[in-house]
């Protein structure tokens, strides 16, 4: 076996004695005394300080380094290794001084308050944190891992390759350090946190399935309505506002492309509502359609009450459209003014009139814009939630409350944050379902 | 392409009417921001058809009281709601993240595109296919880890989780891989290390793109509206786009007051719009892949 192949295999042996190792923690309140022992990955679960993030930097970084060392990398993988060893070192240092951490401090006060003492917050004294032998040997296997891997660093031809190989990563590194945290982490939590009961401040206790059970099966039960009900509503919208999302912006971009004169300032116009932010459009829109002086009753003269379905329907898409329409706009703009002209004239000499040639040469070489565009507004429109709530939210909820509604009011104001996280889940299936789709039309698109 | 007058005619007064249209929820706010709140509210009554709808929209008694009180203070102005507050932290959450976006991507996107290294595409295109992951599901643990920072009510929230994103480096390396490499050749013949390359060279090339992703994480980071109302539970914390949604209760009865804080909200997107405007049109196009 090689020298690469350990260090692979030392990494990976860090990444499997990091879940087996475990810190204890005690206290003492009017001489009691309580103890906790909890292994690391229930500690990095419960994401309760600071310190824990560096949790998640260690396991991905480590798991880099041994898929670097797996492919033969091996001044990447003794870099990630010690990052890893390094961020895990920082951790333990941090957290034994860590006095606020409010998971610790909820599971040793429930065993106070089990033995009947009544206490306040500042009657605990420090709490006294130990680690596992196994947590100290999975450090050293960290390191070891690292200088397992360190190439050879003999002569300055080697340095110097060291030194190339590791300067991208400085580069990348910001952003991987970003995506790790403030991506990688919460997507992680989210899928686990659909299967557990949460408030969103303390720590998720596991249900398992019982979520999507209550949320698939369970007739009658409010979290079954509200699931049914908004996601209902939200493919409802979907399906009403992703056509116009497209023509109308096309039909715009098509008239712009004419050059007729002022197009440059119709242009600014029609892009206009993109640069605003869904409160203000929808703040604006509900003075359009208000019954007692809105444009549309007082002005177009229209009857109807637009605050119900099946209006309400008609003035969410508008109001979506209005708002929306700017982008996928400039983005069809930009793919007529690459047609080349030649098409034109030869079908013009062919007898062709206008609509003939839209349909014959303009349609098709707008083939990929029209795709990417469907796709980006079909995922845009799935995460619908401003215009309903700010234009129909008040007085009839039920009719045009979408899905992302709810995930916001249980987790916020129910504090039913394991429900929201099942029915977010559920939602953001449906997404990636079309949004898969979109990353591939990407990949052969840049691989051109 | 060659359009017939008759053709270029019907476009510009489709355009035309279709502009009137576009524009009656903007003129309407505008006109009635400059009213008082008991004149909003007497100017529409017993409205008689469609004309006498227009004339009553024209502020008679123009007053510009409303923005003076919901920005700076006075009778009408609600203590609890300080819209001069509330700017200011979009000030600082749009711009910081705007900077922040720019550096980092435009590191990122040279790396991955110019520092030829080995696994470089594979971590790109892994980073892009997570990123593909809903956000929805990551919203509520991101509160959370917020949370465990210290971060609720913090301005760090707004502004450190949008550097996640991947989308804008896929932008940034599509367009350099427009730029020929001579440059970067040429330069590093000359002794330039990678750094200097990327400063004096890459990032001018990349001017045009950086401006549009730059305007993008502006009016993103400005407009923002779910992340904000759930981290922010303070009002004095608050966004001000976000921010216009709590005013939706509080200023119930002072319509005009409210309409003129939304009419201020959309002045500093619109202004950087007009500045970059030139960009624009290149800049959507390589994010649409058009000319991958």
């Amino acid at each position: 076996m090689t020298r690469t192949r350990i260090a692979a295999l030392l990494a990976l042996a860090f990444v499997v004695l990091f879940f087996f190792s475990s810190i204890t923690a005690t206290a003492t309140v009017k001489d009691m005394e309580a103890t906790v022992t909890n292994s690391l990955g229930k500690v990095l679960f419960s994401l309760s300080s600071t310190s824990i993030l560096l949790l998640p930097l260690t396991i991905c970084t480590m798991l880099i380094a041994a898929l670097s060392l797996l492919y033969g990398r091996r001044s990447a993988g003794m870099m990630f290794a010690f990052v890893s060893a390094v961020c895990f070192g920082i951790f333990l240092l941090m957290y034994s001084n860590e006095q606020a951490n409010s998971s610790l401090y909820s599971q040793l006060s429930e065993q106070w308050k089990a033995a009947g003492l009544a206490f306040r917050k500042r009657d605990v004294g420090t709490v006294t944190v130990r680690y596992s032998p196994l947590t100290f040997l999975t450090l050293a296997l960290g390191f070891l891992a690292a200088v397992t891997a360190m190439p050879a660093v003999g002569t300055q031809g080697d340095r110097h390759r060291i030194r190339r190989d590791l300067l991208p990563y400085a580069y990348i590194g910001p952003h991987l350090f970003f995506f790790i945290i403030f991506f990688i982490t919460p997507a992680i939590y989210g899928v686990y946190a659909a299967f557990t009961k949460w408030d969103l401040f303390t720590d998720p206790q596991w249900v398992g399935l019982e979520n999507f059970r209550v949320l698939l099966t369970q007739k009658g039960n409010t979290y079954y309505f509200q699931l049914r009900n908004g996601l209902l509503n939200t493919i409802k919208f979907v399906v009403y506002s992703v056509p116009f999302c497209i023509l109308v912006p096309l039909t715009l971009a098509t008239a712009l492309h004419t050059k007729a004169r002022g197009s440059k300032f119709f242009q600014s116009i029609y892009y206009l509502p993109s640069l605003m932010s869904i409160t203000t459009v929808t703040l604006a829109w509900r003075y359009m359609f208000f019954k007692s002086y809105g444009v549309m009753n007082h002005f177009f003269m229209s009857k109807a009450d637009w605050f119900v379905p099946p209006y309400s329907w008609i003035m969410l898409v508008v109001v979506t459209v209005w708002w929306v329409n700017g982008g996928t706009m400039v983005i069809y703009q930009s793919a007529l003014a690459s047609i080349p002209t030649e098409h034109y004239e030869a079908a013009s000499v062919d007898g062709a009139n206008a609509w003939q040639r839209f349909l014959h040469i303009t349609l098709p070489g707008m083939r990929y814009p029209l795709m990417f565009t469907f796709v980006m507004s079909v995922i845009a429109q799935f995460n619908i939630y401003g215009q309903p709530l700010i234009l129909t939210g008040f007085g009839n909820q039920e009719a045009n409350a979408v899905l992302l509604m709810y995930v916001y009011e249980n987790a916020v104001k129910k504090q039913a944050a394991g429900m929201s996280a099942a029915m977010a889940l559920i939602l953001g299936l449906c997404i990636m379902v079309v949004s898969y789709a979109q990353m591939r039309m990407l990949r052969a698109n840049s691989a051109q | 392409m060659r359009t017939s007058k008759y053709e270029k005619r019907f476009a510009g007064i489709f355009m035309t009417v279709l502009a009137f249209f576009w524009l009656i929820p903007i003129v309407w706010l505008l006109l009635n921001s400059f009213k008082t709140d008991s004149d909003f509210i007497t100017s529409f009554s017993n409205m008689k058809g469609p004309l006498d709808y227009v004339s009553r929209l024209w502020p008679h008694n123009f007053t510009t009281i409303n923005y003076v009180e919901m920005f700076i203070g006075g009778a009408g102005a609600n203590t609890t709601a300080n819209l001069l507050e509330m700017s200011k932290n979009s000030f600082i959450v749009s711009i910081s993240q705007m900077l922040l976006v720019v550096v980092l991507t435009s590191l990122s996107a040279y790396a991955y595109e110019r520092l030829h290294f080995p696994g470089g595409n594979a971590i790109f295109w892994t980073l892009m296919y997570m990123s593909m992951f809903p956000n929805v599901v990551a919203m509520l643990p991101l509160f959370k880890i917020s949370n465990a920072l210290g971060w609720v009510n913090n301005l760090n929230a707004l502004i450190w989780p949008a550097l996640a994103g991947v989308f804008n480096i896929f932008l940034l390396r599509n367009f350099l891989k427009g730029i020929p490499r001579d440059f970067d050749e040429a330069a590093s013949i000359d002794g330039a290390n990678s750094f200097q390359i990327y400063a004096r060279i890459i990032l001018p090339a990349m001017k045009p793109v950086l401006i549009v992703v730059a305007l993008f994480s502006f009016n993103g980071a400005w407009n923002d509206f779910l992340w904000p109302t759930l981290v922010m539970t303070d009002v004095k914390r608050q966004t001000l786009t976000a921010g216009l949604r709590l005013l939706m209760g509080q200023y119930e009865q002072k319509w005009a007051h409210l309409i003129a804080a939304t009419v201020v909200s959309i002045v500093p997107p619109f202004l950087l719009y007009l500045g970059a405007q030139g960009y624009f049109l290149q800049g959507i196009s390589i994010q649409a892949g058009v000319k991958g």
